[in-house]
């Protein structure tokens, strides 16, 4: 294993496997959350560290627990670390578990969790797993927070909840509503496809991929195409 | 009359004002995946109305009478997600066994479902929002005919797109979104609507 | 088999283990976060009341206070801190509010906000603004359903002003005090002058001229009168009068002269008759003018349609207003009563309130300035201009004038003046 690879495999979590951005996981935090940079943030890093948990727990039980019970396994084991988080988050930062509320629970049914689980951890190392992890929550991170800055700034004129008064004036209160953040992600998105010259998103659909029930998915029922790349 | 009406304001707001896809973001991966056909997006759009209930039926009993009497809250997520997960299990194969016509057309959306966060989202905010049975069950109903609305109309809309040139860097994902957008803002003109009706 | 029983075996440490984990992590947190709620909560309680010094909880067990007191605490200062939990448009809003030693509002602080929407306000927002801007500081029990509520999240202020009420209620038997609601102590006073108990009674709409007499009220099982003179009730039963009381419950000795005022009173309200009159006889009374009856005393009792938020066309589609009144032969308003109204609520239904209308009672037509008996809507604030208007219902308010404008006429006629 050089350390080349292993660098990639954190790189391609930020860039080129970019899960909200590239893989269009986990849509539901990204609009929910959003309309302010603090809870973009907090949801990114409590996402992050429930994804190397469960990463490299999974990845460290992959040959123990038997095929037939592998989802609900995943599952348990998620649900118990997205618990643990939970519970510290609102003993020791509880204005953020007031920010992100019922979708701090969510995160249980993260598609980018589960999905990284059944399409990394359960094949690769340890280490290797947890590199996946850090690499994937750094771009949900990141991800999330460019979102926010864009809605919390122009949206409320505030960051992270400062007040920015001199754009007080201009602000477009509709986009850290509801309909701003889908506004939001579909420009964002046509403007990743611009600045990369068309080379991501690859994906032109919303497909299965990292749906961790794909395995016993009907693919039509999915409304995916075959990926273009 | 006063028990009506509430159940009534928490339907319609459940359906208009607070539609679960479109103003609180919860089952947008499927909102946005099985969309593109009519009889796709309004089966999977019944197909999450009948879980939303069975869950909501199951996991508000468990909540009351076992999880807060033994003081085990904390054990919320976990104990609710399973739940959901073996609920949709199990529905799959009753349907597959006795009903192999409804498995047909219901049956492949349901695995999508296990992991789709507005079965589990319903289920944790009846709870939060202090609902009785009855009215949990009528929030769940809205949210699940709230959804399959948002389903069948965006599919509509979706066709359309279909037909259109769509500049090249919008094509696909981005411009979903975007008209995605559209329909949520007509969403928000029902805001202050159901207040306003029953005042 | 083996790969069965291995499976769910697998399955059921992976779940135990988990719950031991989640045990472990919530016996560490819970504390924290109970202590957290707590802290929160102690410095919610100095927000509401910020020279409250230190508190202490009080045991509600032994105090009968309103449904919606949930908890309250005891400041060195000797207000209380109430915490009340209240249904506006959603139930489970939770709010603080601070009561000062002598009865008044010293803060609030909503601390669950359920209630969510509006029309065009959200009060989700609103109810955190009031809390902040201090809006129902100052006010006391006697003065907390004058403070206004907010449009657009009428439902939802309406709800909590009333919890706040009770908030002050509870803060005053807490105190010690016992708290009678204004409603319950006139209850109280016509049953004690009557020398009844648990009697309810109607409001007498007077037909005849009683001079002397502020108001009448009938038992509704029919054991008698109570004549309202100044401060003092006076019972009257069997034509005799039964005893009296102060406004406080207090027997007091009926004086000679109010005696006979009393007992003249029910007398001439016993004898009255009512005779119907056909308008068709008369020119130039009003349309809206539904029925007239003269009593054997010569006074008019007129029953109008009146014009509120929905009879004319660029208002709505709501019912319109209908008002009882009656007038002496000399044309003075004795009695006023909203027979029917649809109005909004919150707006044109404030006029149906006794406080509004009964503000016509003894006045003739010289006392107003515009007595037109037709206006334009356009007009209407004009027209309001001289008697007490309510902000926000113009409209209804101008409605009731008019039908009160009208019947004024209909009485010059009858009397057979000059229109």
């Amino acid at each position: 294993m050089s350390k080349n690879n292993n660098l990639s495999i954190v790189t391609k979590g930020i860039l080129k496997e970019n899960p909200v951005f590239v893989l269009l996981l986990g849509t539901c935090p990204t609009l929910a959350v959003t309309n302010n940079v603090f809870g973009a943030f907090g949801m990114g890093i409590a996402a992050m560290i429930v994804l190397i948990c469960s990463n490299m727990l999974i990845s460290a039980l992959r040959k123990i627990i038997p095929d037939g019970v592998r989802i609900p396994s995943y599952i348990v084991i998620i649900a118990g670390f997205v618990t643990i988080v939970q519970m510290l988050v609102q003993a020791f930062l509880p204005e953020l578990n007031d920010l992100l509320g019922v979708y701090l629970p969510l995160i249980v049914v993260n598609c980018i969790i589960l999905g990284r689980a059944e399409m990394f951890a359960g094949k690769n190392t340890v280490g290797k797993s947890a590199l996946d992890g850090i690499g994937m929550g750094i771009g949900f991170t990141l991800a999330l927070v460019s979102m926010a800055i864009v809605r919390e700034v122009l949206g409320a004129a505030s960051f992270a909840g400062i007040a920015i008064p001199f754009l007080e004036p201009y602000k477009i209160s509709f986009l850290v509503k509801a309909p701003g953040g889908l506004l939001v992600y579909g420009v964002l998105i046509a403007l990743v496809y611009i600045i990369t010259n068309g080379k991501a998103p690859k994906k032109r659909s919303f497909s299965c991929e990292g749906c961790p029930s794909r395995a016993t998915c009907n693919p039509s029922a999915c409304g995916g195409e075959k990926e273009e790349a | 009359m006063e028990v009506l009406k509430s159940l009534l304001v928490i339907l319609l707001s459940s359906v208009l004002v607070n539609n679960y896809v479109l103003s609180r973001f919860l089952g947008i991966c499927p909102f946005l995946g099985v969309s593109k056909k009519l009889d796709q997006a309004s089966g999977m759009g019944v197909a999450v109305t009948a879980v939303m209930l069975i869950a909501t039926a199951a996991t508000w009993p468990i909540q009351k009478f076992i999880l807060d009497p033994l003081g085990l809250g904390y054990m919320q997520t976990i104990v609710f997600i399973v739940i959901i997960a073996s609920l949709v299990q199990m529905l799959e194969i009753l349907l597959k066994k006795f009903i192999p016509a409804l498995h047909a057309g219901l049956g492949v959306y349901l695995p999508l479902i296990t992991t789709n966060c507005a079965v589990l989202g319903v289920a944790v905010n009846n709870i939060n929002d202090g609902y009785n049975f009855l009215e949990s069950m009528i929030s769940s109903l809205g949210c699940g005919l709230g959804f399959l609305l948002a389903m069948v109309l965006f599919a509509g809309v979706r066709s359309r797109i279909d037909e259109t040139k769509v500049p090249k860097p919008f094509r696909g994902v981005a411009i979903t979104l975007i008209a995605a957008s559209f329909l949520s803002l007509a969403f928000m003109g029902f805001a202050g609507i159901v207040d306003k009706l029953f005042a | 088999m083996m790969k069965h029983i291995k499976s769910i075996l697998t399955l059921f440490v992976i779940c135990a283990v988990v719950s031991v984990a989640l045990a472990t992590v919530n016996g560490i947190t819970a504390p924290i976060i109970l202590d957290r709620q707590n802290q929160a909560a102690a410095g919610a309680l100095l927000e509401v009341m910020p020279d409250g010094g230190t508190f202490e909880k009080v045991d509600l067990s032994e105090y009968e206070l309103p449904a919606s007191v949930k908890e309250a605490h005891k400041a060195s200062n000797g207000g209380f801190v109430i915490q009340i939990e209240w249904a506006g448009f959603n139930p489970g809003n939770i709010t603080m509010v601070g009561v000062s030693a002598d009865g008044k509002v010293t803060g609030t602080k909503t601390i669950t906000v359920k209630d969510s929407g509006g029309n065009g306000k959200d009060s989700a927002a609103e109810i955190p603004a009031m809390d902040a801007n201090g809006y129902y500081v100052g006010s006391d029990i006697n003065t907390i359903d004058g403070v206004d509520t907010i449009g657009g999240v009428t439902v939802s202020t309406k709800a909590y002003r009333a919890a706040v009420k009770d908030a002050l209620a509870a803060a005053t038997i807490l105190g010690g005090g016992s708290y009678v609601s204004p409603e319950q102590l006139l209850l109280n006073n016509l049953n004690a002058a009557l020398g009844t108990e648990g009697v309810e009674f109607d409001k007498h709409f007077f037909a005849e001229v009683l001079e002397g007499v502020d108001t009448v009220y009938v038992a509704k099982n029919s054991a008698g009168y109570v004549v309202v003179i100044g401060e003092n009730f006076i019972g009257v039963a069997n034509g005799a009068v039964v005893g009296g009381v102060d406004g406080e419950t207090n027997a007091i000795a009926v004086s000679a002269e109010d005696k006979a005022t009393a007992e003249t009173s029910v007398a001439t309200i016993k004898a009255t008759t009512y005779t119907d009159i056909d308008l068709t006889q008369y020119e130039g009374i009003s349309a809206n003018i539904t029925s007239v009856k003269v009593t054997n005393g010569g006074v008019y009792v007129i029953e109008i349609d009146g014009e509120g938020y929905g009879i004319n066309g660029s208002y709505g589609s709501k019912e319109h207003i209908q008002i009882k009144v009656s007038i002496s032969a000399d044309g003075k308003m004795l009695s006023c009563e909203t027979v029917y109204q649809n109005e909004t609520q919150g707006f044109g239904d404030a006029c149906s309130k006794a406080e509004f209308y009964e503000q016509f009672n003894g006045k003739t037509l010289s006392d107003y300035t515009d007595t037109r008996t037709e206006i334009e809507p356009s007009e209407r604030k004009d027209y309001v201009s001289d008697i007490d208007a309510i902000a926000g219902s113009t409209v209804t308010s101008a409605g009731y004038k008019l039908a009160i404008m009208n019947a004024f006429n209909a009485v010059k006629i009858l009397e057979g003046g000059a229109n």
